[in-house]
């Protein structure tokens, strides 16, 4: 009997590791899933605004140019499952780029988004996000963007939009 | 009683007991183990493969909704396949068959199609039709093939 105890105790020490680590990847990778899709979701409407905000904007009369403080506190409030003081975006326009690592320090920025001379209609505007997640399991994911020191995977979207307006 | 000790009698019955039981035990931890193993397997393959078929959807949406919105600034946009697929090809840069290799779509894994229809409110509109087919993943018999070709077409009304 008490030998048959012990070998419970091993079993459930052989098992009970893996099984706790695949419980918490299971969970950290589905959250992981949802900031990924909220992320994206975030920008690709921010992009889609920034798309009917251009040079029409400041013309015949019309008032309506963005700042980056007003793009960057979209993005943010569109992507709620995200941490602001986390995430990253860069906004490229035709002839510069704009990094607000973390997004927080943008949020307050009276700049006009896009500039003056890069607003013209079919002019592209990219926005890059990435977001950091911590889950050893997801390494293992294939393709671009693995995992970088201290075990850290960088989730990132990328949406380009021409500016219509 | 008083047995000798090679002769059989109770205390070496119950020995001989925990042996064979302990052997049985041992037995059915096996069978156990290999009738259980597959499933683990699959569960894992099935979850991973999951994964992927759901971002290649995510991807190859995204994909067809951004080319739609480019060819539907005019009519010369309607069918400029060219200009559709590199903004197709920007949402797939992060699958391992695409990366940034890839530069046209007129073949397998991404193909882009747009062409000038007539709308559901009989106006001028763009149908854009992007097709991705996934790397080879592992298959489950009945379940997974292994690998997937998604195919999303949007129509949008010309703007211009």
């Amino acid at each position: 009997m008490s030998r048959r105890r012990g070998s419970a105790l091993l079993e459930f020490t052989f098992v009970g590791v893996p099984v706790v680590f695949l419980t918490i990847s299971i969970v950290t990778a589905a959250i992981g899933a949802w900031q990924f899709t909220t992320m994206e979701y975030a920008i690709q409407v921010t992009n889609r605004y920034i798309s009917t905000h251009g040079r029409g904007c400041s013309q015949n009369g019309n008032s309506c140019t963005l700042t980056l403080g007003q793009v960057t506190t979209m993005i943010s409030q569109q992507a709620l499952a995200l941490d602001g003081s986390k995430l990253s975006v860069t906004l490229t326009t035709a002839s510069s780029s704009r990094t607000c690592n973390p997004i927080n320090t943008c949020t307050s920025s009276s700049d006009q988004f896009p500039s003056s001379t890069d607003n013209g209609v079919n002019q592209d505007v990219t926005i890059l996000a990435t977001y950091p997640i911590a889950n050893p399991a997801i390494i293992f994911w294939p393709g671009a963007g693995r995992s970088s020191a201290g075990g850290y995977f960088n989730l990132s979207a990328t949406t380009r939009q021409r500016i219509q307006f | 009683m008083i047995f000798a000790r090679n002769q059989p009698g109770p205390v070496a019955d119950r020995k001989s007991d925990r042996g064979t039981s302990t052997r049985r035990r041992r037995g059915n931890s096996i069978i156990e183990f290999t009738l259980m193993m597959p499933w683990y397997v699959f569960l894992f393959v099935g979850s991973f493969d999951c994964g992927f078929y759901m971002y290649s959807l995510i991807a190859t949406d995204n994909a067809a909704r951004l080319g739609a919105i480019y060819c539907s600034g005019s009519l010369t946009a309607a069918t400029d396949n060219t200009t559709a697929c590199s903004y197709a090809l920007d949402q797939f840069r992060n699958l391992p068959n695409v990366g940034t290799s890839i530069t046209t779509c007129s073949g397998s894994p991404v193909v882009v199609t747009a062409s000038l229809v007539t709308g559901p409110d009989s106006s001028n509109a763009t149908s854009v039709s992007v097709t991705y087919t996934t790397p080879q993943l592992i298959p489950i018999p009945g379940v997974f093939p292994g690998s997937m070709t998604i195919t999303r077409t949007l129509v949008m009304a010309i703007r211009s």
